[in-house]
């Protein structure tokens, strides 16, 4: 067993709020329209769900920190802020 | 402790402290992926960095634990930020961070089977092809036990770690975490690892979620963790590479240091220990 069908569809339950939801209502039967064979279908219905709460709430906060842009400075950049930051706070 | 070396997780907040005490820092572990996409003059500025202390990358993205092949595009990014640095050695993780086309935005442990064993040796070796050098690949931490999974976490590793061509990198963070999490000895992962293959260790910080442990790196190293050290400075001979990992919530550099003093410290004594029944 998995197979990149199982881990995409592992993919869809970490990130889709609404998928996890339904999925949590009814494991079986929204793996089941997923396509999943029958063994991958029974692993899924034991899912430690407190555990996929948890986590798929982990990878939305990383998520979102990806989605800020991020200026790229380079260290000597950061450095010269550095210095800017002390010299300011002695003043 | 004959050649263990002790380092920092390169940030660029933390670049002011860094070079300010690069007498007590061995190395720096970089962020491969920040610098995938970076304007030539940033990755001119990490090759400068490179002249003054060792570097090693780190990946954070390819994926490498999936039954899908790794994508040659990540794996072509990755060859050419080393062609340009030039570091010591190049680090990836055991983890899926996508799939169907879906990224996930982080490490996710993948269900621990013989199909994600095969498929990680697979995309370890077809990387290790591409690049030229064997990256050291690190275990990851969870907060779900991974839907699938037919073995325990230890017997997955140990048997990737066995068969793949670099090194192991332990994060005993992550073991921490994952002993918790996952309701096992973090004892009973270490024993059953081929440490011998261990080549870089990671030391980091979380904080408690709800009865489990969030491996956030924006804490302190927790003491079991520090015994963590200790107990596979004690099981192995050669020397290894810790590098303390900080993504935030970012301590004065002299907080982090006394950290790594402390890793310093222990192995020591561990490894003098060692010496000593010699």
């Amino acid at each position: 067993m998995t197979t990149p069908a199982f881990e995409a569809f592992l993919a869809r339950l970490y990130t889709d709020d609404e998928l996890r939801g339904r999925f949590l209502h009814n494991p079986e039967r929204v793996a089941s329209e997923a396509g999943l064979t029958d063994d991958e279908v029974a692993a899924l219905q034991n899912i430690d769900r407190e555990g996929l709460q948890l986590a798929s709430r982990s990878f939305a906060t990383k998520r979102a920190k990806h989605r800020v842009p991020r200026v790229h400075l380079s260290w000597m950049d950061h450095v010269i802020n550095g210095i800017h930051r002390l010299i300011s706070r002695l003043q | 402790m004959d050649n263990w070396r002790f380092g920092l997780g390169w940030r660029p907040e933390l670049s002011a402290g860094i070079f300010a005490n690069l007498h007590r820092i061995d190395l720096l572990e970089v962020i491969a992926d920040d610098y995938f996409h970076a304007a030539p003059h940033a990755v001119g500025a990490l090759r400068t960095l490179g002249c003054h202390v060792p570097l090693q990358l780190h990946g954070v993205s390819m994926g490498m634990a999936s039954t899908a092949p790794v994508d040659t595009a990540r794996l072509d990014a990755m060859a050419r930020l080393i062609e340009a640095v030039r570091p010591e050695m190049w680090s990836e993780h055991l983890a899926f961070v996508r799939g169907g086309g879906i990224e996930i935005g982080h490490l996710a442990m993948p269900p621990r089977n013989d199909a994600t064993i095969n498929g990680a040796l697979e995309n370890i070796r077809r990387a290790t092809r591409h690049i030229g050098i064997a990256p050291a690949m690190e275990n990851i931490a969870t907060l779900v036990e991974p839907p699938g999974s037919t073995m325990p976490e230890a017997e997955w590793l140990a048997a990737i770690t066995r068969e793949m061509p670099g090194g192991l990198l332990l994060d005993l963070h992550n073991v921490h975490t994952n002993a918790l999490n996952l309701g096992y000895p973090a004892a009973q992962l270490l024993n059953a690892l081929p440490l011998h293959r261990v080549t870089n260790i990671h030391l980091a910080g979380g904080k408690p979620l709800k009865g489990r442990i969030l491996d956030d790196h924006l804490h302190d190293v927790p003491d079991p963790v520090y015994a963590l050290l200790a107990m596979v400075a004690q099981r192995i001979s050669h020397p290894v590479t810790v590098i303390l990992e900080r993504d935030g919530a970012y301590p004065p550099i002299a907080d982090l240091l006394a950290q790594l003093d402390r890793a310093r410290v222990i192995v020591t004594q561990a490894t003098a220990h060692d010496h000593a029944r010699l």
